[in-house]
């Protein structure tokens, strides 16, 4: 769906809306919109999964292959994360449009997931120092409706929590080599910990107050933005804003706060869900 | 859900799983371990933290700042904080090429690192993700302060480049923006500064000897860490392994709003508080740093005019 | 410092996670429901995968109850022969091939006398003289505004078809052309009728009248154009308070009823007394009181829910689903789940309806009648 410019009354409307505590669509400041997991629908990847959060469409995929490790992290298998925004959401997507935004998207995940540490990447080596799991992690937005950031990181969430890699075997060769075997068998796999996989919650400014998952048109009246990654644990992982308008001190932190307390309900009922289905198997 | 593995998702290696290559790898690299010590230090990430000696945890480094380097652009700034030198050049308000009517005008930011700024190997002139992003970030920060709307179909064009980098780039390259855009003469709210921390784990956990530091870790079910704050951390502490995160604030002081806010690594809620009331005291003194020098080069280029 | 803030609402009501198999293939569509009975005129559900035969067997229930039309209604599918050329007049969506009379979009085959014309459901908005629409401004040019209306082409709204403040009728100078900006500007909403097709193809709107003109403090949602029937009535007012505009390209305009009026009596007083200097409005007659909010926040959400499940919007179908939700919290509405048992509950309250129907044929309360007649006097 096409978001288009808002009138100026149109953007009063919703200011005084957020300012009342009663969006457009009856949700209060803080109320998230329900969104729909599908999980495991793409046959050919070692993980995947779709979320459809009102008009947002989302579709990730995980690859994986083997190869040696960061010589710095001999432990650790590394994460590699893309995202390319269609066409289809928007026509200002076409061709070189979408550079800016793909990339922004992308570090954010980045910075979220891998960059903080906080996901457990010893589970994907294989042998320290010489052979671990690489997963290539590509999403592509295929509807915009708003609230893009969160909904990738949820959708990688559930796809991590999908993914299921072949158990290696480590065999002693001749000559005192070390050689792996990649199991055939498809039932015999093993799935990821996706305990400390943290997800954004991003929360916009309209006038003086501040909305959690704003729509398409909401956007339009934003001041600005702060994307903050919140894992299971309760600390921040991540956080970036941006958006043209300043911030001052005191909201920042009780932006930081709903975030925090938000991320962990969606973390929790998220999780519950996942297990509930036997996704997860933890 | 049954998945036939073998057929639809080979598993692609890059190790040669024949024993003669990979003898023969071997034997290569420990020639090249060999040879490497005589190199210069590859990078500083599996080092533990230096302790501070010539300042304090809260204390900046030496910063040295000029404008009107570059003599063809409108404004420019040069900055060293300590090691780190950032030159910025800002060209603009000017016409631009495409006759689109924008209402305000077009700005963009392009930060750009020498090929010999970092330590170990040679940076490629294409522009990697991280140039990227940190041109996407620079951009917001500055992008809330300049009245775009009084230049009208019009382009701004900042241009950074880094010449040597020992930590604090974005912070060094957000200053150096506003001081080349006042000096440009372009029309701002007020001027950014920028200021990073960083978030460290305590090496003496037991005896309680933290010096100043502020904030226990997580809570919950976590073991409870010990960490302390530093301000303006050198390229060392950036990426050493004790560091659990980092913090940049760009603020504007006078209207006291924050126009950027980068946290990365992961840290509890009160970490992350103290690091920003943290980072938000350092952008105060960094501005009045940049008014004096701005104030002092303006003299000079009035007592020059007047010979 | 951090003040705790009691957050009493909750942040998430559900979420739906779908596990794939392979007989979950056909539930892949699941936002639209399976039951296809929509009354009277208003259109199947197009889901690919259901039957062809299902939808005949309503359009054969509802031509017994529709003896005075002569529609036929048939669906097809481009490249499907309709009948051999010469016997009827090819209309729309027609075209003739080796002999025959071929449907060219895919779409309810209608037959009026010797004209036979395919309408396609999901077209993009073709506007007729008559038209009641709600567009947004999207370009001020020479002595005209381009107004985007979900249709092909901006549609034109000349400098002299608009009603100068104050009533007056006078040539319009170039100082007029000028202050254009005073009237509307970019992304303007305005309420407009369709004036004229022009020989290329460009359509004009007009707001000479005195309902007509710009749109402020509401909501504007968007439809499919083909959800919406032209009717005698587009503007009405809801019973719980709330103004509606049912554009016919598929822009539906709700805002609050007290408060639109006494804009509207501001700006009246406006253009009587001092209509050469610009409109200000005060905030004590932009404000919309909570409770307002929440009736324009539960229509919204209404028609959103017909929306997706592809049901005729108009007041009726609105109020009902209004009134079935009177006690449920608003983001209940948002949930999939609940949005598909409201859509079961109006079709069984149809249902109902139409069983009553044989008795009260003199009566025109319920929905379908009301519908075969209101397309019988615009068609």
């Amino acid at each position: 769906m096409v978001i288009q410019s808002l009138s100026p009354s149109e953007i009063y409307f919703i200011q005084q809306g957020v300012e009342n505590n009663l969006r457009n669509d009856g949700r209060t400041r803080l109320d998230y919109r329900p969104f729909e997991l599908d999980i495991g629908e793409i046959s050919h990847a070692v993980g995947s999964s779709r979320i459809i959060l009102a008009d947002t469409h989302i579709l990730v995929g995980i690859k994986a292959d083997i190869s040696a490790p960061d010589p710095l992290t001999p432990n650790k298998g590394s994460l590699t994360f893309s995202v390319d925004c269609c066409p289809s959401a928007s026509p200002e997507y076409e061709g070189k449009g979408a550079d800016y935004i793909n990339i922004e998207l992308a570090k954010q995940l980045e910075r979220v997931m891998k960059d903080s540490n906080s996901m457990d990447l010893g589970g994907l080596c294989i042998m320290p120092g010489k052979y671990c799991w690489n997963l290539y992690i590509d999403a592509i937005v295929l509807d915009s409706g708003g609230n893009l950031f969160d909904a990738l990181s949820i959708g990688v969430r559930a796809a991590l929590a999908n993914t299921r890699l072949p158990t290696i075997r480590i065999t002693q060769g001749e000559y005192s080599t070390v050689d792996f075997e990649v199991s055939d068998d498809p039932e015999a796999m093993q799935s990821l910990d996706i305990d400390g996989v943290p997800i954004n919650v991003t929360l916009t400014t309209i006038g003086n107050q501040f909305v959690v998952d704003c729509s398409g048109e909401e956007e339009q009246c934003m001041d600005a933005r702060m994307t903050i990654g919140v894992n299971k644990r309760g600390n921040i992982c991540g956080i970036q804003k941006g958006g043209v308008a300043g911030i001052d001190a005191h909201t920042i932190n009780q932006m930081i706060l709903a975030a925090k307390q938000v991320g962990s309900e969606i973390l929790k009922t998220m999780d519950n869900v996942l297990k509930d289905h036997h996704i997860a198997t933890k | 859900m049954k998945i036939d593995f073998r057929v639809t998702n080979p598993i692609a290696t890059s190790i040669p799983l024949d024993y003669k290559i990979y003898k023969q790898q071997q034997e290569q690299q420990k020639q090249n371990e060999q040879q490497q010590t005589i190199s210069v230090p590859v990078t500083t990430t599996s080092e533990p933290i230096k302790k501070r000696t010539n300042r304090s945890e809260e204390q900046f480094r030496q910063i040295f700042m000029k404008t009107g380097v570059v003599s063809q652009a409108s404004g420019s700034a040069y900055i060293e904080i300590e090691n780190t030198k950032v030159i910025c050049s800002v060209h603009g308000p000017r016409a631009s090429p495409k006759t689109e009517l924008f209402e305000s005008a077009k700005f963009s930011c392009e930060l750009k690192f020498a090929s010999f700024a970092r330590p170990g190997e040679r940076i490629d002139y294409m522009e990697s993700a991280k140039e990227k992003d940190l041109s996407i970030n620079l951009r917001q920060s500055i992008i809330g302060a300049i009245r775009l709307e009084k230049y009208p179909k019009t382009v701004i064009d900042v241009y950074v480049m880094v010449l040597n980098d020992d930590g604090g780039v974005l912070v060094a390259a957000i200053t150096a923006a506003s001081m080349a855009l006042a000096d440009a003469g372009v029309e701002m709210y007020d001027m950014v500064s920028a200021c990073s921390s960083i978030c460290i784990r305590n090496q003496s956990i037991s005896n309680g000897s933290n010096g100043s530091g502020s904030g226990n870790g997580s809570s919950g079910a976590a073991p409870k860490v010990q960490s302390s704050i530093l301000l303006d951390p050198t390229l060392q502490e950036e990426e050493s392994k004790d560091s659990l995160g980092c913090v940049v604030v760009a603020k504007m002081p006078s209207l006291n709003e924050i126009t950027q806010i980068i946290q990365t690594g992961e840290l509890s809620y009160n970490n992350t508080i103290d690091g920003i009331d943290l980072c938000i005291d350092g952008c105060d003194k960094i501005y009045s740093i940049m008014k004096q020098n701005l104030i002092s080069s303006l003299e000079k280029q009035v007592s020059k005019k007047l010979e | 410092m951090t003040e705790k803030t009691t957050m009493t609402t909750q942040y998430l009501s559900e979420i739906n996670i779908n596990i794939y198999t392979p007989s979950k293939r056909l539930g892949l569509m699941h936002h639209r429901s399976n039951c296809n009975i929509n009354a009277g005129t208003s259109m199947q559900d197009v889901d690919v995968y259901s039957n062809k035969s299902n939808a005949k067997e309503e359009e054969m229930y509802d031509d017994e109850n529709d003896p005075k039309t002569q529609f036929a209604r048939n669906l097809v599918t481009p490249g499907t022969t309709i009948s051999k050329e010469g016997e009827y007049l090819k209309g729309h969506g027609t075209f003739h091939h080796q002999g025959s009379l071929i449907a060219s979009v895919s779409g309810v085959v209608d037959k009026v006398d010797k004209l036979v014309s395919v309408r396609a459901f999901h077209s993009r908005y073709q506007g007729e003289i008559g038209d009641i629409i709600v567009g947004r401004i999207t370009q001020v040019a020479a002595k005209r505004w381009k107004v985007d209306c979900n249709a092909r082409q901006d549609y034109i709204l000349m400098l002299t078809a608009i009603n100068l403040p104050g009533g007056i009728q006078r040539r319009r100078t170039s100082s007029d052309e000028l202050q254009m900006r005073n009237f509307f500007v970019e992304n303007d909403l305005i309420y407009a009728e369709v004036q004229a097709i022009n020989g290329d193809g460009s359509v004009a709107l007009h707001t000479r009248n005195q309902r007509y003109g710009k749109l402020m403090n509401g909501v504007l949602v968007s439809v499919p154009p083909a959800l919406i029937k032209r009717s005698k009535q587009h503007a009405h007012t809801l019973d719980c308070g709330v103004d509606i505009i049912l554009g016919v390209n598929g822009y539906i305009w709700i805002a609050d009823s007290a408060q639109q009026q006494a804009q509207t009596q501001l700006i009246q007083r406006h253009e009587k007394d001092s209509y050469d200097q610009p409109l200000f409005v005060p905030p004590q007659v932009k404000q919309v009181s909570r409770e307002s909010r929440q009736k324009i926040a539960r229509v919204r959400n209404a028609i959103h829910i017909l929306h997706t499940h592809y049901m005729l919007i108009h007041t009726r179908s609105i109020m009902e689903i209004y009134n079935m939700t009177l006690n449920m919290p608003l983001t209940d509405m948002l949930t999939p789940n609940k949005a598909r048992q409201i859509i079961t509950a109006v079709h069984t309250n149809i249902q109902e309806r139409m069983g009553f129907k044989d008795d009260n044929e003199e009566n025109d309360t319920d929905m379908i009648s009301q519908f075969n007649h209101d397309t019988e006097m615009n068609d």
